[in-house]
């Protein structure tokens, strides 16, 4: 007995210890600080453009200093980018992905805050947006428009390369075809009287001189038209309707392109539009016999392809109509705009494979109007709807029912000198994009489309100006 | 007991390289009296700290002239080394206009090296008895043709002429790049069609009109 009372009595000063221990507290909670935002990971920006990351943080207490780190993973190792809270740094890096890291720091504890990784894409300065052929006060320019930020650069290859370039320019077109697989061209034409410039597109760098792409010197006078095959396995020129071939990606192994061919034989004159289908197969609109011919990869000859429409409408090597303008749409197939004895038509040319040419029609188009002053054409991608630009006006077409209405017009004095239609990004086929003169000054209006395809009246239309007179647009897509 | 002995040195090709080739100073400038082919050269043996020479001769059935056709100089192995390009010099003699001439090239024993083992050896090498180089200087049907004919087609020393005064006196056809040959019919027939505008047709050695 005397035993268990002994026992009672230690555990009960046990007891009593105990809880004095707990009321003791040698231990408090740690403030814990995490990064709540951003949660966007992938940053794309051009050279020279400005990143900027204000990160949001949770848990930290207003009366600490705390340090902070943002980190730029270059392989294994990193460089210090900010040693602030927000970053705001003009984007000085070559083109490439980088892994950028947010850390911040309580001093007196040395517990971190690590935020997740951002994968930062750096590309040239140029990434994407449209090239403005033109020319002020007699001499050429291209100009850029940057639609990511909208920012005009008005005579880059100039400013950049340190050099004049007294030619009068012809047209300004985009050679950049990127593929995922087969490798991408990244070229900037600069057609002139006096021949052809190439600039690489990611720097606009100079790549060519006058001529270095031809065996021969070549002068332009109108605006050529470049494309290439699905692959990229050759590039074509169509000038002044002749044909030229030049080597391409060898499935992504080549660089060496060459030089372009001389003309392709035959007799044809070639409307400066290439049809690619998605094999091997590139498709080109003879106005003079008025059919398709075409040429298989690494072909430096043109032959005449037969196929009829399902339909019984036509058979691609006996159109006999004059086309006036094409452009992609609907499935990678084309969409174009033909005339013959002063009726139009909208003609969809299902080229993309061998079988689907059977599925084309064509309508005959009500109340076209002004097309004797032709001035461009531009299809949606995403339905078989055209449009074509008189001199001051713009036309919507339909390829279902052929009804032509008008969209747009503009005012006295300015006239229209290209339309295209915008098919990347969120507006892709919402947004035309009319190269304007009034007299030798030139514009850009960005005007947007509701999903009838008419003007989208909840969105103002965007006016690029300070360019002299334009010869053309023609979209850089992202490489 | 070691073995003792020489090292023996052998010409050797690739598993897809020819064991001849032919040369024509024809597609050459004027200006160039003499030209290089270097053959591959290897030892059968270990390599050593000094240096050892060696010379290539001229093998039986050639019916090129020393020191006219051809020179075959003596030449030195570096120390440590096993390989070596060796240079067999084609001189351009008169007697080259008139006929080809064949030179079989092969390892000269000497005090240091005797001939080595022909047959196949590491990495699909092959050591080879004899390398065999025709030459001469007038056009004849070039080793490369074969591979550029489906471009340009029938051989004829007429249309080999003209593809020189088209590219160059200077170029090698078998040597262009895939976006030159695939260029090169229709540049040939568009500078045939300038030709013949003003020259009437380009008829071959044999009187057959040239087609590309």
């Amino acid at each position: 007995m005397k035993s268990i009372n002994f026992m009672l009595a230690f555990f009960v000063v046990l007891n009593f210890w105990s809880c004095k221990e707990e009321k003791f507290q040698p231990y408090k909670d740690i403030e814990e600080i995490s990064v709540a935002s951003p949660q966007d990971t992938a940053i794309v920006l051009a050279q020279l453009q400005n990143l900027v990351i204000r990160p949001q943080l949770k848990g930290t207490n207003p009366n600490k200093q705390y340090t902070y780190q943002w980190r730029l993973y270059v392989g294994e190792s990193y460089q210090i980018l900010a040693a602030t809270k927000d970053l705001d740094i003009k984007v000085e890096l070559a083109v490439d992905d980088y892994t950028i890291q947010f850390l911040a720091t309580d001093p007196t504890t040395d517990i971190k805050a690590i935020s997740q990784l951002y994968s930062l894409k750096v590309t040239g300065a140029f990434p994407e947006g449209w090239l403005v052929g033109n020319n002020l006060n007699g001499k050429g320019q291209m100009s850029f428009i940057r639609t990511a930020d909208q920012q005009v650069f008005y005579n880059p290859i100039a400013d950049i390369n340190g050099a004049a370039y007294p030619e009068k320019l012809v047209a300004a077109v985009s050679a950049v075809v990127p593929t995922a697989f087969f490798g991408s061209f990244k070229q900037l034409f600069y057609f002139t009287e006096n021949g052809l410039r190439v600039f690489d597109a990611e720097t606009m760098l100079q790549t060519m001189d006058l001529n270095e792409y031809f065996y021969n010197s070549k002068s332009f006078s109108k605006i050529p038209a470049y494309g290439a095959n699905a692959y990229n396995i050759d590039q074509y020129l169509i000038h002044d309707g002749e044909v030229y071939a030049a080597n391409g990606t060898d499935f992504g192994s080549n660089t060496d392109f060459g030089k372009f061919s001389d003309r392709f034989e035959g007799d044809y004159s070639m409307f400066p539009f290439v049809f690619p289908d998605a094999a091997f197969t590139t498709y080109f609109y003879d106005n003079k016999n008025k059919r398709f011919m075409s040429a298989t990869y690494q072909g430096r000859e043109l032959t005449i392809p037969s196929r009829q429409t399902t339909n019984g409408q036509y058979n691609i090597n006996n159109i006999q109509k004059t086309m006036l303008g094409s452009d992609l749409t609907l499935s990678d197939n084309y969409l174009s705009l033909m005339e013959d004895g002063g009726q139009a038509y909208i003609y969809a040319f299902r080229l993309k494979s061998t079988s689907s040419i059977l599925g084309g029609y064509y309508t005959q188009l009500s109340g076209a109007q002004e097309l004797d002053q032709f001035t461009g054409f531009a299809a949606a991608s995403d339905v078989e709807r055209g449009y074509y630009s008189s001199k001051s006006k713009i036309f919507k077409v339909s390829a279902a029912n052929g009804i032509v209405t008008e969209l747009y017009r503009l005012a006295a004095g300015a006239e229209i000198a290209d339309l295209k239609m915008l098919k990347s990004g969120p507006d892709a086929n919402r947004q035309l994009v009319i190269a304007v003169n009034r007299g030798t000054v030139g514009e850009v209006h960005c005007i947007f489309l509701n999903e009838f395809g008419d003007i989208d009246s909840n969105r103002k239309e965007i006016v690029y100006t300070g360019f002299g007179q334009i010869t053309n647009i023609s979209y850089r897509k992202a490489s | 007991m070691f073995f003792e002995g020489k090292d023996a040195l052998s010409i050797y090709v690739g598993q897809y390289e020819a064991d001849s080739t032919s040369y024509s100073f024809a597609s050459r400038l004027p200006s160039v009296m003499r030209d290089t082919i270097f053959l591959k050269v290897r030892v059968q043996g270990a390599p050593t700290k000094t240096d050892r020479k060696f010379q290539l001769a001229a093998d039986s059935g050639s019916t090129a002239v020393e020191g006219v056709d051809y020179m075959l100089p003596e030449i030195i192995l570096p120390a440590d080394s096993v390989r070596i390009l060796y240079p067999v010099i084609l001189l351009r003699s008169a007697q080259l206009k008139e006929k080809t001439m064949l030179l079989n090239v092969t390892v000269k024993a000497s005090d240091i090296f005797e001939k080595g083992a022909i047959g196949q050896e590491i990495k699909k090498t092959f050591s080879i008895a004899r390398y065999k180089i025709k030459f001469n200087d007038y056009l004849s049907k070039p080793s490369y043709w074969d591979d550029i004919e489906w471009a340009v087609g029938e051989f004829s020393v007429t249309k080999l002429q003209f593809m020189f005064t088209v590219y160059g006196e200077d170029t090698v056809f078998g040597d262009l790049s895939t976006g030159e040959l695939l260029n090169m019919r229709l540049r040939l027939r568009a500078a045939q069609k300038t030709y013949e505008a003003e020259n009437g047709p380009l008829l071959d050695e044999n009187g057959k009109q040239v087609i590309f």
